[in-house]
């Protein structure tokens, strides 16, 4: 017959053998990782040494420059380029001051149908419908509350449900900023 | 069973309600000598052995008894064998339809069946068990132990507070039992009858199968251990009607053995025969071996086969 086999000390959890295999198998593997990392990190500083000495050696061989500037001439250079543009901003049309006065001038009960540039005669023609004569004269007033405009000519025709006009405006001082 | 060469030394200690028993065995020739046996008897009210609760009433005087052991066995520090009585851990037959693979998936399953058992343990129960499957294959027979966990730490803790470090803790039943394993054959039904000074029990193997196990406190009814074996024996046969035993196998001192077998064949109608330990084991008539000993050197002997 059989003997029979019990230990109350032995409550059938995971085996200390077990366990054991798992935390060897852990540092094995940690100890692996971190190995790996170690000759990593060294693969990495020899290259960086590497490429460090290169660099070096390749400085050490660069030709000098023919070119010597003076800080003062460094600086003379910085004024000539910030006096073009200066310039050639003077000379730009200033679409975004333009385009925001007229967008500043538009009022509820307004459809704009139609806008031209002219930009050698600095004039701008609007067209367009409102469903009465108030938004219109709002319109006129705050064209000319706009620094930018002037109203040179107003044409307007009132048909049965709706007013159609065109406005020429002038633009001034619109290469002041 | 085959023992493996373990450690040259092992030790075992039986735990009774009045006595300490502790052997240390090694292996010579391939038998297990166990030269050193020391019994050292408990002061009244030290231990109050019991299930669920304190055990140990008085630590010091335990701590002494314990002080005298080793002395007595000459041990400074070792690790051990501990076997308990019935009173402080239960043992009982289960049957199941078939066992989950994993160990902790048969801890849960056992738990469950015994939770009418435990459910009043609230610091926790250790159950062990070993599995007999039947031939058929239909079921899955278990003798399982359970012991409270509180109970278990006292006992533990108190070992190793002197220098003893228990590795296994076992019914006193089963380390009886596994001394006297061998004589109890393989086939037909045969009921190993262990007597103890302070209990009887009746394990019924079939076909090597153990279908039932009851043991019985000796000072519960007057009677001698005939009167006792005769009362299992009946237990036995009205949960198993329509059993019939082939044959007794008793294991008790050896003085009363000749006498007691013939008495129980005559009073039982069973054939009996008193069993005799493992071969690995020294016989009966060496001075090394004494029945009052046989759970320590069980529990010992099982070490050497964890």
């Amino acid at each position: 017959m059989k003997t029979i086999h019990i230990n109350l000390l032995d409550t059938h959890k995971p085996s200390s053998a077990g366990t054991g295999i798992l935390i060897g198998f852990l540092l094995i593997l940690s100890t692996g990782i971190t190995g790996f990392n170690i000759y990593t990190f060294s693969e990495n500083q020899a290259m960086m040494h590497d490429y460090h000495k290169r660099l070096m050696n390749e400085t050490r061989q660069l030709k000098p420059s023919p070119y010597h500037f003076s800080k003062e001439a460094a600086d003379q250079v910085a004024a000539e380029i910030g006096y073009a543009n200066s310039i050639i901003a003077e000379n730009a049309f200033p679409w975004m001051s333009v385009m925001n006065a007229i967008e500043l001038s538009l009022n509820p009960g307004i459809t704009l149908t139609g806008a031209r540039f002219t930009p050698r005669s600095e004039t701008i023609t609007l067209t367009g419908q409102a469903s009465s004569a108030s938004p219109v004269s709002e319109l006129l007033k705050a064209i000319i509350a706009q620094p930018a405009l002037n109203i040179n000519s107003l044409r307007q025709e009132s048909l049965p449900d709706v007013i159609t006009f065109q406005v020429d405006i002038r633009m001034v001082n619109v290469y002041s900023d | 069973m085959k023992l493996r060469s373990g450690s040259k030394e092992i030790t075992g200690i039986h735990l009774q309600g009045n006595a300490i028993r502790i052997v240390r065995g090694t292996r010579e020739n391939g038998q297990w000598h166990f030269g050193i046996r020391v019994n050292v008897p408990l002061p009244e009210g030290t231990l109050r052995p019991g299930f669920n609760r304190e055990n140990i009433c008085d630590p010091e005087a335990f701590s002494k008894v314990l002080e005298e052991l080793k002395h007595q066995a000459r041990i400074d520090s070792c690790s051990a064998a501990l076997t308990l009585s019935e009173d402080i851990v239960k043992v009982m037959i289960k049957t199941y339809p078939q066992l989950p693979d994993k160990p902790m998936e048969i801890d849960t399953m056992v738990r469950w069946s015994l939770s009418r058992q435990i459910r009043h343990l609230k610091e926790g129960v250790n159950v062990s068990w070993e599995t007999f499957p039947s031939s058929d294959g239909n079921e899955v027979l278990m003798v399982v132990a359970l012991a409270a966990k509180p109970v278990l730490n006292e006992y533990v803790t108190a070992f190793a507070n002197a220098g003893i470090r228990i590795v296994t803790v076992s019914p006193s039943v089963l380390a009886l039992f596994n001394v006297y394993a061998a004589s109890v054959p393989d086939t037909g039904n045969a009921a190993w009858i262990g007597i103890m000074d302070s209990r009887t029990s009746l394990i019924l193997f079939a076909n090597s199968i153990p279908r039932f196990f009851k043991t019985l406190r000796s000072d519960l009814v007057p009677g001698d251990s005939v009167d006792y074996v005769d009362m299992i024996l009946k237990f036995c046969l009205d949960e198993n009607p329509g059993l019939s035993i082939h044959g007794c196998y008793i294991s008790t001192n050896q003085g009363q053995v000749t006498e007691q077998a013939s008495k129980f064949e005559t009073y039982l109608g069973i054939p009996c025969e008193y069993a005799t330990p493992s071969r690995e084991l020294a016989r009966p008539e060496d001075p090394d071996f004494s029945f009052a000993f046989a759970p320590a050197m069980g529990a010992a002997w099982s070490i050497n086969r964890r």
